[in-house]
């Protein structure tokens, strides 16, 4: 079974959702393979199922109510994101594997850019300093027996942080969220953290249905 | 017959689910396929749907509740004898 990854660039948060229902839609009837998806948005607050927001808008940027799991977050230019649409079978249906497999892939790529970047137990993300630096947030859809994901991660290259102070970031505090350039002190070019996030979501997809 | 609809088995590590949106009410008849709750474990979100035909007969569970893996959510009079 093999992996491909698209590089969709800068996507509208809608036109994100109809992409990602018709892949898992094709993933599910074994028309595609796993593929997996990176791209950014412009600015746009989503809210998952935990919690309800009655505002339409804040500061202007548009509010999605949608069905991943998760509270509030925030999406923009400077955030890479990756939707993986795979078919969970390569995790043995294991939602904390495949969780967990998103977060071990994000550290390792932070890993490559020297950006310190660990697992924190009881919470689900990628953390620097106790500080949050990519968020996840994940949907297992039914198709054909399958059981398909969307939505994915969010890793802050170089997202405008001051976003976050709007909300309550998956219920924590807005400072508490960072970005890669933030630890660094210096500019990083995205094209470079979606490459590496590409190969390496593949490659371990990839070796995953090879060992079997 | 009764039959139970209850939450499937996510993986060795996920015990519990907090349930976000609950699809069915008593005397709902219910098709293959139709949602019946969504629930939540670790910021993952999964519908639980009916294999079989019926009429829920009772619902055992409320929104915002938090079940174990293998409760029932809700029981249905199937159409089948």
């Amino acid at each position: 079974m093999t992996c491909r990854t698209i590089d969709v660039g800068m996507l509208q948060y809608e036109d994100s959702l109809k992409l990602q229902h018709r892949l898992v839609k094709e993933r599910g009837s074994g028309v595609i393979e796993d593929t997996i998806l990176l791209l950014q948005h412009p600015p746009v607050y989503t809210v998952g199922k935990r919690e309800s927001e009655a505002r339409t808008e804040i500061e202007g940027v548009p509010v999605y109510q949608i069905d991943r799991g998760g509270k509030t977050t925030f999406h923009g230019p400077g955030q890479v994101v990756v939707y993986p649409i795979i078919d969970l079978a390569l995790f043995n249906r294991d939602l904390h594997a495949y969780i967990y497999f998103l977060e071990e892939t994000a550290i390792q790529v932070l890993h490559s850019f020297d950006v310190e970047a660990t697992h924190k137990q009881g919470f689900t993300g990628v953390w620097t300093q106790g500080r949050k630096i990519a968020a996840i947030g994940i949907r297992v859809n039914k198709v054909n027996g399958r059981w398909i994901t969307s939505h994915g991660l969010a890793l802050n290259v170089s997202t405008d942080l001051r976003y976050f102070h709007y909300i309550m970031p998956c219920g924590m505090n807005p400072q508490d969220v960072t970005s890669m350039e933030r630890e660094l002190g210096g500019r990083l070019d995205e094209k470079d953290v979606v490459k590496r996030l590409a190969e390496c979501f593949c490659n371990k997809v990839t070796n995953l249905w090879k060992v079997g | 017959m009764k039959t139970k609809i209850v939450v499937p088995k996510m993986g060795m590590s996920t015990v519990e689910v907090d349930v976000t949106s609950l699809f069915v009410k008593e005397g709902d008849r219910i098709q293959p396929g139709d949602p019946i709750a969504e629930v939540e474990s670790e910021k993952a979100n999964f519908t639980i749907e009916s294999e079989v035909a019926g009429t829920v007969v009772e619902v055992l569970v409320e929104e915002n509740d938090t079940i174990e893996v293998g409760d029932a959510v809700c029981v249905l009079e199937t159409e089948q004898e």
